[in-house]
Parts: structure tokens; sequence; C-alpha cells
């Protein structure tokens, strides 16, 4: 006797399987003596009796999967795509608006003194020399907001809130990462308007290196060092990178010349892997790091 | 609702910091005793989900917190020993970023926190300075955060700490009000807190729960070994020296009514009395500090009643 098809008829609700089963088996019938009939009925049970019973092994996998995380099981909907996102983009919305406007004012006015150092000098090695002033002065900027959660002792609450200090140092990185690329992006303007020869892209390489040395340093300074001395030591650190680019304009001015870009898109990308470990750490840190935990009360009550 | 800890370890670089601790706890207050190193912060902190456990787990209603990660702290209210906050926030802008962690919706959050800053009397400060407040307006405004989102546990780490007597209580009252059918988790030092909130109460020694139960029933566990006797001042002075010293009460005849906490009567003539919860912290704790902490307060007190500090002994 050939098997049930189960693919011709496809998922069927419960009721309808048993009559598909009783239609395909009476076509199946090849007499009418009551041995066969038994023979037939006593199949078709069988063949009910094993489906059901499978059926009932996969609901049951399915309860216990869904007892032990009720949330994760459930098969992500498309609306609830679209609700995850919109909490996560009114969440990140929210810090944006609680960090207020402080690393937005440094940024602009980083941007203007370099804007105002590209009106007196000429050259090359000047244009990328303030292109990396700029990017260096953009990322330690952002700093202080970044590593406010620490500073102020406020990592243990968030910690034990239901968006955890790990998504809150995540969203906070988003907003910076945001108002960086605008301020970036300026210098890559001014750049190319004072440098007609580089071009908007060049001058974007020369700030973008040393911004994500920067950051990447500052971050290192600010997961290893307690209290305001972070902020203080990653503060030196972006000078060193400023210092680095003055070394290299007065020493070496050939490193900026549009023949060196490819040695600046090297440096940027080694930067930008450092920069992402860095972060990737950060939030690590964040999340479960006991050191991040112990913070200087004087330094919210000064 | 039970909150099940399952032998609970934390060490911090191999020094065990909590030890196998195992408890389970339903809705109601419960007093975590036990003096400064004894792995209340620590547990507390592993309850809330801010330290890994670094062996055992945290179970909620059966499931493991490490996985249910946001969907337990969103049932979580917790107000740390020392808490830190934004230098520029108000006590609102405070609150409507905790309900923003919290996950609440920005105009619910709005409502539910004037409510809140009402509750624990600071509606009048909702647009000061966090950083203006005092020791007891920061500490209620803490209690407010947690319990914004009318969490199913409570954990309150020294909440009492630095109150005066009258915010404590005023402290008091408000952690009783914000408790019905909620695990409300609290750790003090001060132990008439937790006598008069505490439906159950937990004694921590070195990581380990050493002592559980009603405070009733815990208190009678030093039932007989609390004495009270009339020595003269300078006996007064050996008993702090030597015994665990509850009390010490100098008499402007030269001599003192010591309480004192031991296995056996101190002096001749010691009578029994009732013990209390406080007898009981000093009793369990008595190895801690030499002869216990009270005693030494005891002799502190006798140098300077000698010094005159207080106007000297009549």
């Amino acid at each position: 006797m050939r098997s049930f098809n189960k693919e011709k008829h496809g998922a069927l609700p419960s009721g309808q399987v048993e009559d598909a089963l009783c239609a395909y088996y009476r076509a199946q019938r090849p007499a009418a003596d009551e041995a066969s009939e038994r023979a037939v009925v006593a199949a078709v049970v069988e063949e009910v009796r094993n489906m059901r019973a499978e059926r009932a092994v996969v609901d049951e996998a399915r309860c216990l999967r869904a007892e032990m995380s009720p949330v994760r099981v459930a098969r992500p909907t498309f609306s609830a795509c679209v609700r995850a996102v919109s909490e996560t983009a009114s969440f990140v919305a929210a810090q944006a608006r609680f960090m207020g406007a402080r690393a937005w004012i440094l940024q602009a006015c980083a941007v203007a003194a370099v804007v105002l150092l590209w009106s007196v000098g000429e050259g090359h090695a000047a244009s990328g020399l303030y292109a990396c002033l700029a990017g260096a002065a953009i990322a330690v900027c952002g700093l202080p907001d970044m590593a406010a959660s620490r500073m102020c002792g406020i990592v243990e609450l968030e910690r034990s809130c239901m968006h955890d200090a790990r998504s809150v140092a995540a969203a906070r990185m988003a907003v910076l990462a945001c108002s960086n690329a605008v301020g970036l992006a300026a210098v890559a303007l001014v750049g190319a308007f004072a440098d007609s020869a580089a071009g908007a892209p060049v001058a974007l390489l020369h700030a973008f290196a040393p911004y994500c040395i920067t950051v990447a340093g500052c971050l290192a300074a600010a997961r290893r060092i307690d209290g305001a001395s972070a902020l203080v030591a990653a503060a030196a650190w972006g000078v060193a990178v400023a210092a680095g680019a003055y070394f290299l304009a007065a020493k070496m001015p050939g490193v900026y010349d549009q023949a060196a870009v490819w040695v600046w898109a090297a440096a940027a990308a080694a930067a930008a892997v450092w920069a992402g470990c860095e972060a990737r750490a950060w939030l690590a840190d964040a999340a479960a790091s006991p050191r991040m935990l112990s913070f200087d009360s004087s330094f919210i009550n000064r | 609702m039970e909150l099940s800890l399952e032998n609970l370890t934390k060490r911090f670089a191999e020094k065990p910091a909590v030890h196998d601790v195992s408890a389970t706890l339903r809705p109601g207050v419960y007093g975590l005793l036990g003096a400064n190193g004894a792995g209340k912060t620590t547990l507390m902190r592993m309850v809330c989900d801010v330290l890994k456990p670094s062996a055992g787990r945290i179970a909620f209603d059966g499931a493991d917190i490490a996985r249910m990660g946001d969907e337990y702290r969103a049932m979580l209210g917790y107000l740390p020993q020392d808490f830190g906050y934004y230098p520029d926030f108000t006590a609102m802008d405070f609150m409507l970023y905790m309900a923003a962690l919290k996950g609440l919706d920005r105009r619910a959050a709005k409502l539910r926190c004037a409510e809140l800053l009402e509750e624990v009397g600071l509606a009048a400060h909702a647009k000061a300075k966090v950083r203006t407040f005092s020791g007891g307006m920061k500490q209620r405004l803490g209690i407010a955060q947690a319990v914004i989102n009318d969490p199913a546990v409570l954990v309150l780490d020294e909440p009492t700490a630095g109150l005066d007597p009258k915010e404590r209580v005023r402290f008091r009252n408000l952690i009783s009000g914000f408790s019905q059918d909620k695990i409300v988790l609290l750790s003090t030092h001060i132990v008439s807190d937790v006598e008069y909130i505490a439906d159950d109460i937990l004694v921590m020694k070195a990581g380990r729960f050493v002592l559980r139960g009603r405070p009733d029933a815990v208190v009678s566990s030093v039932a007989g070994k609390v004495w009270e006797c009339r020595v003269s001042a300078r006996q007064a002075d050996e008993l702090s020296a030597s015994a665990c010293v509850c009390n010490v009460h100098y008499a402007s005849d030269g001599g003192a009514v010591v309480r004192v906490a031991a296995d056996e009567a101190p002096v001749a003539g010691a009578a029994s009395v009732e013990p209390t919860l406080e007898d009981l912290y000093l009793y369990t704790f008595r190895d801690d500090a030499g002869a216990g902490a009270a005693g030494a307060a005891a002799s502190e007190v006798r140098r300077d009643r000698k010094s005159g500090l207080f106007g000297g002994r009549r």
C-alpha cells in the first residue's frame, strides 16, 4: 500500500486530514471484502495516530522553548521589527536629548578654529596639518559625553535598568558618531575649498586618520584610568596626536602631498580597526566590568 | 512570584565576596544585615544584574535572570548605596532620564515622575539641581527613581545611611508604602530600621547567610545569652575590653549598668534579659571587631568622660 502523500494535500486542519485520508484509502480499496476494509481502517487509524503524535511532539517542543524564553522564540514579524527599530530610535533620541548640545558646540568651535587657521596658512602641508588638527579636536570634544556615565557614577544605576549601561554607551556612541561625521564632513568641504588641488576626499582622509587614532587612544585611556584623570589623559593623547601631525608637517611635509594619499588611507584603515576594538571593549566594560562601578563622588559634587 | 538565589558565589581575584549563598525570596520585606565587607552590596548587585555571579544562578519564577536580561530588569527597582547623577540634572531631569532607561513612554513618564516627586516630598524641588540636594533629599529621589516602573523586585542598599532620625523614619514609611506585593531586599547597618519594617531577616557574615528567619524567631536564637549587670565604672571598662558589650549606662553614683551578649553570665549576679535584634547583631559579629564595636564605643565614651568632654563623671 502506498503511503498518504502529505505534500500533495499540503498542511490541512486535523479534521480535514482524516477526511482526506479516508477518501484516499477509499479510492485505493481493491475489493469490498471485510478483511481488507478492516485493514484499510486500521491503516488510516495508525496514520492519523502517527501524525497526531508527531504534531504533539512539535507542539511540546515549541511550548518548552516558549517557557524558557517567551520573547526570543516568537518569530519576528515585520511589525515587531518596526516596533524594535522605533524603540531603539526613540531611546537613542532620548540619549541625544539628555546629552545636550555641549559636544556639538565644542566641535563647532574646533572646526571654526581650524577654518581660521586655514584662512592664514597655505600649501599642501599646512592644509593637511589643519585637517589633522580638526580630526583630533573633533574626537576629543565628544569624550566628556562618552565618559559621563562612569565619571558621574551612574553606571550602577544604568546597569540595573531595562536599557542597560551598554545600551546607553552604544546610544551615546551613535549620537557622537553622527555629530562627528557632520564635523568631519565640514572639515573636508572647507579643506577642499582651501586647497582645491587636493580635494575633499584627501582632506577627509587627513582628518579621518588622526580622528580614529584619537578616538581609540582616548577610549583606551578613559577605560584604564579612574576619575577625572581619565579626561586629562585623554586630552593629553589628543594633544600628542596633534603634535605628531605638526611634526610630520615640519619634518616630512611630503607626507601631506597627494602622492602619499595611500599612506593616509592605510593609516586610516588601521586606526579605524583600533578604534573599533576599543569601542567594543568600552561597551563590554560598560556591561559587566566591576571597575566601572567605582567613581569619585567629589567629581559630581564639585 | 519567587526569586531564588541558587548556590550564588562571587569572587574578586579568587577571593570570595559571596560564597555559596542560597535563598528563596517571596513577596515581603527582607532585611539584609551584616558588617562592612560581609558581602551585602555584592549580593545585591548580583540580584540587580549589575554584577555577574562567578558560580550559581539567580532565578525569577524559575527562569535564569541572566537569560531573561532586559525582561527581568524591566521588573526591577534598585537604589545603590552611593548613586551618582549628571551634575547639571534637575530632579525632574534625573527622574525622566531613569524613566527613559526603564523604557517608559515619554508622556506617561512625565506624569509618573511628577506623581512620585510629590509622594516623596520633592515636588517643590523638581526644577532644582540634584547637586544642591541634602543627603536625605537625594535618598528620597533615589527611592522615587527606584519605583518609577512599579517594580516587582525592589532592592535598596543602605537606603538610610547618613540620614538624621526624622528623615530615617520618613524614609522607612516610604519604603513600607512602596513595598506592597513586592519582593523588597533592604540592606542596612541600622538594626532598628530592619526591626520596624522587615518581615524576614537575613544575616550575612563573610559572604554567607549565618541566620535567617522572622525577626522574633531570629532574635530568640540569642535568648538566655544577653545579660545585664550593675558594676563599678572600672569593671565596666574591663568588661568593654573583654566581652561583647551592647550598652553601658554610667550612673551618677560612680556605678554603671552594663548589657552584655555572652554565652555565660559575665559577672556574678548578672541577670538574663530579653534580647533585641541589636543584641543579636552584636553577638553575631562579636569576633569582627575584637571585643565588639559597642565595647569599643563604650570605652571611647568612658575616655571622653574622663577627659571631661561631657563634663566628667560625677
